[in-house]
């Protein structure tokens, strides 16, 4: 959602593309998990009435790109950590 | 298209949800999510029933998405239940013995501004102050356990506090007014969650209102101690002092508590227990 707005199908998608299909949850888990961050006030959505069917669009809201930002850091960070242990020096049998 | 499993799998969860004042658009978020599913796969080539299967089998299990739905913030289940409907019951019937125990007050229980004081009225009195506050710690117990805060540490507090109150009330009956705060206090700390979109914010803002015997409590002393209000008693007391703050707030409290116990009594109960049935059972199939 970082990349722009959003509806719960197209994350969905989004995170079954990025992970190579690692990550193929049941679809309907999505939408409990964007209905909390909207009542956290990390995401904001709005109605798209113009088509068939009303579609909701949810977009990050500004505390939503700053704790985006701020989460992806310690990942980051949390990651690498994680793959500099995992690699180490190279073990040898005595 | 044939439009029938997927009509069934949201009129299933518009029966599950139908408390939620939201309802619409979250069966109006999954109709376009499924339909959406539905057209890419038979795009795909998929027949028709086969990819409304698909869809509802790859958006999962009906019952663990009610389920999920109906969680709050703290994944706790916040739905209304025959434990609620009860704490309902409570609640008017608490909105009533505070509306009593107001005219028991004026009639000699309290002060004897209007009608002469005397033990028994007293007594009469006190022994509806403790029902009113049982009936109301029952009430808040059904508020919290409706919001998914029953088994938190502010849920406990407030049932806690309320029972020392009660016990309290045996022998501190004339201080209703500033011992009741503390139950004021603990409300405001339970019921600080206010989730717009799953229907718990109706029964949250009138709870709040029994924070008035906080107010209450700093009214008694600015009328007592500073305006020193009304006839003294045998105490040294100002009788109004101590008369007008128990009635604001016993009658704060009596309409907020019928607004509640109202509320919480016209849901219906929500079925989330089953973990299956017959429509999802078909959907994955």
């Amino acid at each position: 959602m970082a990349d722009g707005p959003r509806h719960g199908y197209a994350v969905i998608e989004a995170l079954r593309e990025r992970s190579d299909q690692a990550f193929d949850l049941p679809e309907g888990t999505v939408y409990p998990v964007l209905h909390r961050l909207e009542r956290a006030g990390l995401l904001s959505s709005d109605w798209d009435e113009s088509g068939v069917r009303r579609r909701r669009t949810y977009r990050l809201t500004p505390r939503g790109k700053s704790a985006f930002r701020s989460e992806r850091e310690a990942w980051d960070e949390f990651a690498e950590a994680v793959a500099r242990v995992v690699k180490g020096p190279r073990w040898t049998p005595a | 298209m044939d439009p029938c499993l997927i009509d069934a799998y949201l009129n299933a969860l518009r029966g599950r949800l139908r408390w939620r004042p939201d309802v619409d658009d979250v069966v109006d978020e999954v109709a376009d999510h499924l339909n959406e599913r539905v057209r890419r796969l038979v795009e795909q080539g998929h027949p028709v029933e086969q990819a409304q299967r698909t869809a509802l089998a790859c958006f999962g299990e009906l019952g663990e998405i009610a389920r999920s739905l109906a969680e709050n913030d703290s994944g706790a289940l916040a739905v209304p239940s025959r434990l609620t409907r009860l704490a309902g019951v409570a609640g008017i019937a608490a909105g009533v013995v505070w509306a009593a125990s107001t005219v028991a007050a004026v009639t000699g229980g309290h002060m004897d501004v209007f009608v002469p004081w005397s033990l028994h009225r007293y007594q009469i009195w006190v022994g509806l102050l403790m029902v009113a506050l049982g009936l109301t710690t029952l009430t808040l117990a059904g508020v919290l356990l409706r919001i998914g805060r029953l088994r938190t540490a502010s849920g406990l507090a407030v049932l806690t506090v309320g029972v020392l109150l009660l016990a309290a009330m045996t022998a501190l009956g004339w201080a209703v007014t500033v011992i009741t705060g503390a139950l004021g206090m603990a409300v405001l700390a339970a019921v600080r969650v206010n989730a717009p979109g799953t229907g718990t914010a109706r029964f949250i803002r009138p709870a709040r209102v029994l924070a008035v015997w906080m107010a209450g409590g700093v009214l008694l002393v600015v009328l007592d101690e500073v305006l020193q209000l009304g006839p003294v008693d045998d105490y040294g007391d100002h009788q109004l002092a101590w008369l007008v703050p128990f009635l604001a707030c016993a009658l704060c409290s009596a309409v907020a508590l019928a607004v509640v116990g109202l509320r919480l009594w016209v849901e219906c109960p929500a079925h989330l227990d089953r973990p299956r049935d017959d429509l999802s059972r078909t959907s994955t199939a």
